[in-house]
């Protein structure tokens, strides 16, 4: 090699260097950059998904009204006028059939917001999968009625399964995020998490005196007077918590 | 003209030196400053996700926000409001809601740029906050 070529060969290297520099830093930022991308991907996705939860439960609870504000409560059973409990068995046999598509929707919101954001489904892992649950369990129970003998009715009410009144689960996903680099890439995960409020007035005193935090946790508070009223109030709000 | 062969390469690269230095620093030191910038930029972003996730009172915010900062180096100037934008009509038998806007700036001192030249690099980011009222 000419010895004239040794200066060249050396300033190409060190500009080989200085590109490889700035392409890591690139990269770096890239990534940082990808941190809000996959934590907003993430709180969207989740969000979604128990605003889905939130609506699905309200729709559950309009479509029981439709068919069980006939039904009345007296010394520990249900009645309902003649006319009127066939139709109340079918509708509540149907209810109870729906109540899988509920969940299948809140799956599919999650799924659904976050490709949206540009994730893979198989990149959001499910921590508390509890919180995205429905959380109604179709009951089996008698239905009296004057001139019909005494029928044994599936899902003829809802019972939540959750406890808290005030809050109707908390649900908490991670995002997989893969930041491209030289020679690899950065994974990482973003992690979000949302609760499912009921969003009832308690100032109210209606509300105050008779909620129950959207739906029925027991036979017992089913009931209210001569009324069965298993959903009282289902109205529910989805809102981000604090990061776990 | 004469020039030795050893002597010729020296000095060409003693000219190229400040040459590549003049043509490289300024595009690193730029780097640098993108990103330290990038760093604060995610770094607020954080830190306005957390306050609007959490029940802080505004009152309190700055010094949450200052618990959040205060391991990142160079240290973080932070500064955290939550300014009340309106209180939502909500149909009965909903509560009604306040729509809070969580604003946070963090300053620091960035990275050299070039001798002389000291900066500041600010970073703002903001998040809803949904409250009872």
């Amino acid at each position: 090699m000419n010895r004239r070529g040794s200066a060249l060969v050396l300033m190409m290297l060190l500009t080989v260097a200085a590109l490889i520099t700035a392409r890591l830093c690139a990269d770096m930022m890239l990534a940082w950059v990808g941190t809000q991308r996959a934590q907003t991907a993430a709180d969207f996705a989740l969000l979604s998904a128990v605003r889905v939860r939130g609506q699905s439960l309200e729709t559950v609870a309009a479509r029981w009204d439709d068919f069980g504000a006939p039904i009345t409560h007296s010394g520990g059973t249900l009645n309902a006028p003649a006319s009127l409990v066939t139709a109340i068995a079918a509708n509540a046999l149907a209810l109870k059939r729906a109540l899988p598509g509920y969940q299948g929707r809140i799956t599919s919101a999650l799924t659904v917001a976050a490709e949206a954001n540009g994730v893979a489904r198989t990149a959001v892992t499910q921590s508390t999968p509890g919180g995205l649950r429905l959380g109604l369990e179709a009951q089996t129970q008698f239905l009296s009625s004057t001139g019909f003998p005494t029928l044994s009715i599936e899902g003829l009410w809802l019972r939540r399964v959750w406890l808290d009144t005030a809050e109707a689960g908390t649900a908490a996903v991670s995002v997989a995020w893969n930041s491209p680099r030289l020679g690899g890439s950065w994974t990482f995960t973003a992690p979000a998490s949302a609760r499912l409020e009921w969003d009832a007035d308690t100032h109210d005193v209606a509300v105050a005196a008779d909620g129950n935090g959207g739906f029925s946790g027991d036979w017992v508070s089913a009931s209210s007077g001569a009324l069965f009223r298993p959903d009282r109030y289902p109205v529910y709000r989805a809102q981000l918590a604090a990061l776990p | 003209m004469f020039r030795s062969r050893h002597g010729s390469t020296l000095v060409e690269f003693a000219l190229a030196v400040p040459v590549i230095i003049a043509l490289v620093l300024p595009s690193i030191q730029l780097l640098r400053a993108a990103l330290f910038q990038t760093r604060l930029e995610v770094l607020a972003f954080r830190v306005a996700r957390r306050l609007a996730a959490n029940a802080t009172p505004p009152s309190d915010l700055s010094a949450a926000a200052r618990t959040l900062t205060a391991g990142f180096r160079p240290a973080v100037t932070s500064h955290a409001v939550a300014r009340t934008l309106t209180t939502l009509a909500a149909p009965y038998p909903r509560r009604p809601r306040t729509v809070e806007v969580v604003e946070v700036d963090l300053t620091a001192a960035g990275p050299l740029l070039f001798p002389g030249a000291p900066y500041r690099a600010h970073a703002h980011a903001r998040e809803f906050r949904w409250g009872a009222s």
